[in-house]
């Protein structure tokens, strides 16, 4: 794919990206996979990576492609071009949401669409939920008993979520 | 001046200790911008749910409307930059040869209990966003009928995205409230 055609890629999916992140996990998988860009094993160790370091999943995720087809610079230009749709949408919108925000059409249809997005952040969630109950069976007990943990720890570390996964690194090294 | 290099730090920091996708920053993101009164209680919710109904990553959406409601198109622009620095300078290290860190047994195993907690935040994350999404008990069963249809693979994010607008516009329109 050349690299017009990838940043271009990256600017679709990032228009086509609602209810963060890994929305646009299964967008790049249909597009890049799909197509035979990158292979299947491989997308599959970048959303580890993905997952396992700093930021939004999506930002990573089009950082890592990108640098896989072509280098730093294709690294950063893939994920400013993931990011382009959102940040000019946002910047015409705002400001016109700030003058309508009483409107009653307005509102409803932050409700609505509010409604129908956390359906979809419903769906990442039970996802999610179910991997680590794959990945976890071969240590189900300390898997549950780090869970239960940081649910107790959670509301003390609230403000210090690195803290929270201090623990959990932890609590991995020893037992997991 | 000043505010923009708040802004940018800030940002920078929460890119950097923030795990788990953005989701799981949206506390730290509201916690950052309270401190500095950016954002006051009562923008919170308004500005979660203009970053989740924009398309791209919520917690770059998010980091893009504080930073606008401060200096325009370059402070959202300057906030962007901020919490994805880290993050694109993280990815680009591990891809250049780093790669080799993330297969040791000792770090695999930091890394899978880092993913609890992650799911923990995540879960919590939810939570808080369950109770600005289900303020009335009758919008429970759209988000269901979202996730179904979501979870099926039966409509793009897209597609659900315009039916919830065209159903609640016609909610909207149909439904008179008395005066």
């Amino acid at each position: 794919m050349s690299l017009v055609a990838l940043i271009i890629q990256f600017i679709i999916v990032g228009l086509l990206t609602f209810g963060g992140g890994l929305v646009a996990v299964t967008l790049l998988y249909d597009t890049f996979v799909t197509t035979g860009v990158i292979t299947s094993d491989f997308f599959y160790q970048m959303i580890t990576i993905s997952e396992s370091t700093p930021g939004p999943i999506a930002i990573n995720l089009a950082t890592y492609v990108g640098f896989s087809q072509y280098g730093v610079i294709g690294g950063i230009l893939t994920t400013f071009a993931f990011m382009l749709p959102s940040l000019f949408i946002i910047w015409i919108i705002y400001p016109a949401y700030q003058k309508h925000r009483d409107n009653r059409i307005v509102k409803s249809v932050m409700v609505g669409l509010r409604t129908a997005i956390f359906g979809m952040i419903l769906v990442t969630l039970v996802r999610m939920g179910l991997t680590l109950i794959e990945s976890s069976m071969e240590t189900p007990i300390q898997v549950i008993a780090l869970f239960l943990f940081t649910l107790m720890l959670f509301k003390p570390l609230k403000n210090r979520p690195y803290l929270l996964l201090m623990v959990g690194a932890v609590f991995g090294i020893f037992f997991l | 001046m000043k505010t923009l290099r708040t802004l940018f730090f800030e940002f920078l920091w929460l890119g950097l200790i923030t795990f788990g996708g953005g989701l799981a920053m949206l506390p730290t993101i509201r916690q950052i911008a309270l401190k500095h009164h950016w954002i006051e209680e009562k923008d919170w919710e308004e500005i979660v749910t203009l970053s989740q109904l924009t398309p791209g990553a919520i917690a770059v959406n998010c980091a893009n409307l504080i930073g606008y409601r401060q200096r325009k198109v370059w402070g959202g622009l300057v906030a962007v930059l901020g919490i994805i620095f880290a993050p694109v300078l993280i990815i680009t290290l591990l891809a250049l040869g780093l790669q080799v860190f993330l297969e040791e047994p000792l770090v695999i195993k930091a890394l899978s209990g880092m993913l609890i907690v992650v799911f923990v935040l995540f879960i919590m994350s939810a939570f808080q966003l369950g109770k600005i999404a289900w303020q009335r008990w009758w919008l429970i069963p759209f988000s269901l009928v979202s996730f179904s249809v979501s979870y099926l693979q039966w409509l793009s994010p897209l597609w659900v995205m315009l039916m919830a607008l065209i159903i609640t516009l016609l909610i909207t329109l149909l439904w008179r409230p008395r005066t």
